[in-house]
């Protein structure tokens, strides 16, 4: 079986010591809008939760 | 494989279950079996700590938003109020087949309370849970660590309270227009939890910026980590908008964001006052000037010896060289592209003993979950699988439901299951406190061991999230008065999910 592996994109140059990280995608302002937006991140933590009890009974535990 | 059956014996009716270890698995095994086992069984837990801490808050302790007291309390009220009998000691040696004077298997332990310290006892068993955990393993860098090294950690609630007060003096030396170097990561090229780490990074950006003084600081974080995202699972693939991406662009997003510099692929080999020495995987070999670092160490296994009734020494049999306890796991030697989720254990029965089970970071993983790699010099650098926190919770209560079976239902009930290749896990990075300001990386994965014959991707995409917010604060923070009311035993507990 091979496993498949993504292509690694934030690479450090030769000759550097630090990732280049210049192709990490930035967010956008409304993105950082969204993530502090109180009625938005309400529905966040619901829809996560959520997420963790379907996890709990996919997992049969 | 021979198999050593215990059955009860008849001039023991009621079972003796002794638990090693007081961690999320062991704590979380011995509540599930002082709940469903008939009075009369014996429920034993055997732990060097008095207390309880829930780690995954140390993280604030050690920017300090929270303190030790909140992050810890004493076991022994706890399981006086269940009926668990509660030994303040550490195990030093098993004893599986009994020993010269009784063929009933035993553990011995010595004990660490004042009271007691250095006085050693041997417990009978009829079933064993080794939930023992980590060993700290800083002395395999020289120089890291708080124990005469020259670095703090956040593993125990006392070295993150050390962690925070260093911090402080860095933040103050800030304010005082000093530029200082901050580092955050991995200690070792072998460490696992790198997730403790990024979480950590990102609270200290936070504690900066309050602080006002992020702009005079070099944030680095570095990690054995090929790749940022990898967390020791081999990362992730996300669907996000109707693309997939990878937790490597997820995460590195976050890093460019803040402005935090990472170091990948590094393994740190001495630490210096001021100075860690490091190789990376392409072999070169660099120093980094820091005024503060926080660096975790490689976990071992907690040291203990088994033995025959002879007193013949029989540790191989039980544990791998690591230290950690062989289960029903595939240990076949076979190179990473053989490497399957059927590999890892499921029911965390030890190799040959049908009552003794090894659960969180007791059981020795089959192989990592990340892939491994080497520098050309042959140093191993590979973070090790993580099987802490969500998972851990998991295989304490399943070894717990087995043990309730066997005695109600005889020896032949079958074990109960839950692979981590079948199980999921939430990983909640806080990236900085506050109800209305904070925020956190938040990550759900399923299976947290990648199933290629099950998913393309390794995982399910609809269950395998990342996202980023103020609602992960607020998650993280319900979790932490979760698991202390949990951990407490206090009402409805049981109906908390591990």
């Amino acid at each position: 079986m091979t496993i498949p592996t993504n292509e690694q994109q934030l690479t450090t140059p030769a000759g550097a010591e630090v990732a280049d990280l210049s192709k990490a995608p930035m967010p956008t302002a409304s993105t950082l809008k969204r993530r502090r937006s109180i009625l938005f991140q309400l529905t966040r933590f619901a829809v996560f939760n959520a997420r963790i009890m379907r996890m709990v009974h996919k997992g049969a535990h | 494989m021979c198999l050593e059956v215990t059955p009860m014996k008849a001039s023991h009716p009621m079972a003796d279950i002794v638990i090693l270890g007081a961690g999320v698995s062991g704590h979380t095994a011995a509540l599930h079996l002082s709940r469903l086992l008939p009075k009369g069984h014996k429920v034993t837990v055997v732990s060097p700590n008095s207390q309880w801490n829930w780690i995954p808050s140390n993280i604030w302790v050690g920017v300090g938003k929270m303190t030790k007291k909140d992050v810890v309390f004493p076991l022994a009220p706890v399981y006086a109020r269940k009926g668990i009998d509660f030994v303040q000691a550490k195990a030093t040696s098993l004893w599986p087949r009994g020993d010269a004077d009784d063929p009933r298997p035993a553990v011995e332990v010595e004990h660490t309370s004042d009271s007691r310290r250095g006085q050693t006892e041997r417990i009978r068993y009829d079933y064993l849970v080794n939930a023992t955990g980590p060993q700290l393993k800083f002395q395999m860098t020289q120089g890291l660590g708080p124990h005469g090294g020259h670095t703090v950690s956040v593993c125990t609630a006392e070295h993150a309270v050390d962690a925070a007060a260093a911090l402080a003096e860095t933040i103050a030396t800030l304010k005082a227009g000093t530029p200082q170097t901050l580092v955050v990561g991995m200690g070792h090229g072998t460490c696992t939890c790198e997730g403790a780490a990024f979480e950590y990074v990102f609270n200290v950006d936070h504690e900066l910026r309050q602080a006002g003084v992020r702009d005079r600081a070099r944030l680095v974080y570095l990690t054995n980590e090929k790749e940022l995202g990898d967390f020791g699972v081999g990362g992730m693939t996300f669907a996000e908008s109707g693309f997939e991406t990878t937790s490597e662009l997820w995460t590195g997003s976050l890093f460019r964001e803040r402005g935090v510099e990472a170091i990948l692929g590094a393994h740190v080999d001495k630490v210096e006052p001021g100075v860690v020495h490091y190789e990376t995987l392409d072999g070169t070999r660099h120093t980094l000037d820091f005024d503060f670092g926080m660096l975790l160490p490689p976990f071992g296994g907690v040291p203990l010896t088994a033995h025959d009734r002879d007193g013949s020494d029989i540790t191989s049999e039980l544990f791998a060289p690591s230290g950690f306890m062989k289960v029903d796991a595939d240990y076949t030697a076979k190179p990473y592209e053989e490497w399957r989720a059927a590999d890892w254990p499921k029911t965390y029965q030890a190799v040959g003993y049908d009552n003794i089970w090894a659960v969180g970071i007791a059981f020795a993983p089959p192989h990592q979950i990340s892939r491994p790699h080497k520098s050309p010099n042959g140093t191993v650098i590979a973070p090790s699988p993580p099987r802490t926190g969500m998972p851990s919770g998991v295989m304490g209560k399943t070894a717990a439901l087995s043990i309730v079976d066997r005695i109600k239902r005889g020896p032949s009930a079958p074990n109960h299951e839950a692979s981590m290749a079948n199980m999921g896990a939430a990983c909640v990075a806080s990236a900085g406190t506050g109800m209305r300001t904070g925020s956190a990386a938040a990550m759900t994965m399923m299976p947290v061991v990648p199933d290629y014959e099950t998913y393309r991707t390794g995982r399910s995409l609809e269950d395998t999230r990342g996202e980023i917010g103020l609602s992960g604060h607020w998650v993280k923070l319900m979790l932490h008065y979760l698991f202390i009311h949990k951990a407490k035993g206090r009402l409805g507990w049981q109906f908390i999910p591990e």
